[in-house]
């Protein structure tokens, strides 16, 4: 389970700007392809691919053949203590297969245990036997699927107690286990900040990080960030990928990326509430304007 | 903490509500009940419920969200009062598959009972047979319905407020090794 296991993504500094790019929906596939110049790279959700029809893999294939595609997975469950799906990973193995991308992604968290598919991504406890759980599964899923695998860190916003560690702590202890690279969700580490007190809007408020905070997570492994909108729902902030990416995060990404020098692309995510293409690709723009800026 | 069996607690805690009452009557006696020993019971015990809730809500809510996109014409006949004829058909944890199992039990609910407008029932079935043959690399499938739902959802799809007479009507689905979906009006 070390560093050196087939399909580890090891830090390898890169002095190219990241590609900036968006996650595809089929509701803008005609305006994607119009304006194909403007994005670098698109990410698919994966499971909308998995049983598809043979219609759904030709509008996969077509866009592969345009783009450079990246597969994100929701329902691997890595964080399972019951081990993952042998069907599940058996189809998302042929979607990688494929498309052949340079990574691919799934979620820090589990999404089924005890016969319940809980339908969303549950935060798991930050101890030390979840990290070796998902270290067991990450090894299981690279002896069937041998390109990179990133792990992004969701929200959580009910917090297992009996914590033996923190968030960043916990991550960098899974990285380190696996080998893995990080897709780093900088909406959900916002949204965690906010939502569990943590520091990064007290240091955000203040108008600068705070540099004890920011150490403390795992930059030279992100490969790939995820930039998106939300709402709050009762005073809680929800990764709900529904609205433009609001200033604050934009803030956060361009303090970050300095420091994750390993980063190769930045993918907006937009699921409900689409606006206007052009909106969208404005953001990208913006993306890039800031992975420049900052490389 | 066993990993296993806290997550196993955890699931249905997040996705059952009746289980998450009792929980929180006896958090204790329910975390026994899953094979966790003292500490780790009284560990367990210590989870915010104001924050299980809210995941909760977020759990139903994306329930929700995916069966209106699966059965969208239903959910446009029955405007707000979809998700409350959702939650009715849904009550506990969901099974594996569910964005059709979810749908269909919804459509076995309006079905069964005299919901309005009358062929409610007949158009949450005829939605569900297309995402559920999509769903099949083969299927033939002969559907009876009692008023004329294709005209129905037509109607909806344009936007009218269709005032159907019973009429009964018969669809056809069929798919063979994965092929383009075939429906014919019968």
């Amino acid at each position: 389970m070390g560093d050196a296991a087939a399909g580890a993504t090891e830090p390898m500094e890169t002095t190219a700007a990241p590609r900036a790019g968006l996650g595809f929906r089929p509701q803008f596939c005609a305006d994607l392809f119009a304006a194909r110049e403007a994005v670098d790279i698109i990410e698919v959700i994966a499971d909308h691919y998995l049983d598809a029809s043979r219609e759904k893999l030709a509008e996969l294939d077509l866009l592969a053949d345009h783009f450079p595609v990246v597969p994100h997975g929701l329902d691997l469950s890595l964080g399972s203590a019951e081990g993952i799906d042998p069907a599940y990973l058996r189809k998302m193995a042929r979607l990688v297969a494929r498309l052949d991308p340079p990574w691919w992604s799934e979620h820090l968290a589990f999404t089924k245990a005890g016969g319940v598919a809980i339908g969303h991504l549950a935060a798991l406890p930050y101890t030390r036997e979840a990290a070796e759980a998902v270290a067991r599964n990450v090894e299981t899923v690279r002896r069937a699927i041998a390109t990179p695998l990133l792990l992004e860190n969701p929200t959580a916003i009910a917090l297992v107690p009996g914590a033996e560690m923190d968030e960043p702590a916990f991550l960098t202890r899974v990285l380190e286990l696996t080998g893995c690279g990080w897709l780093c969700d900088v909406t959900n580490l916002y949204t965690n900040a906010v939502n569990h007190g943590g520091d990064l809007e007290a240091a955000l408020d203040r108008g600068a990080l705070d540099r004890w905070a920011l150490d403390r997570w795992p930059w030279e492994r992100v490969v790939q960030f995820h930039i998106a909108g939300g709402r709050r729902l009762r005073g809680l902030l929800m990764d709900s990928h529904d609205a433009p990416t609001p200033p604050e995060i934009w803030a956060l990404l361009e303090t970050i990326l300095p420091l994750a020098r390993n980063a190769q692309a930045i993918v907006l995510e937009r699921d409900e509430n689409l606006p206007p293409f052009g909106a969208l690709l404005e953001e990208v723009a913006r993306a890039r304007a800031i992975g420049r800026r900052c490389r | 903490m066993p990993l296993k069996e806290t997550q196993a607690l955890l699931a249905l805690l997040y996705t059952d509500a009746r289980f998450r009452e009792a929980f929180f009557r006896t958090p204790q006696d329910c975390a026994r009940q899953f094979g966790l020993g003292e500490a780790e019971a009284e560990t367990l015990a210590r989870i915010d419920p104001a924050a299980v809730a809210r995941f909760a809500d977020c759990l139903k809510g994306k329930r929700a969200l995916d069966a209106r996109k699966t059965l969208p014409l239903t959910h446009r006949a029955l405007g707000a009062r979809f998700d409350d004829e959702l939650f009715a058909a849904i009550a506990g944890a969901p099974a594996p598959g569910r964005h059709l199992a979810d749908a269909a039990a919804l459509a076995r609910r309006l079905a069964r009972r005299s919901a309005e407008p009358d062929w409610i029932g007949d158009l949450a079935r005829f939605e569900l047979a297309f995402v559920a043959a999509a769903a099949r690399r083969n299927c033939v499938w002969l559907r009876l319905f009692r008023y004329p739902v294709a005209e129905i959802a037509t109607g909806l799809a344009r936007g009218e407020a269709p005032g159907a007479h019973r009429r009964p009507s018969v669809g056809l689905w069929l798919r063979l090794f994965g092929s383009r979906l075939f429906y014919a009006r019968l």
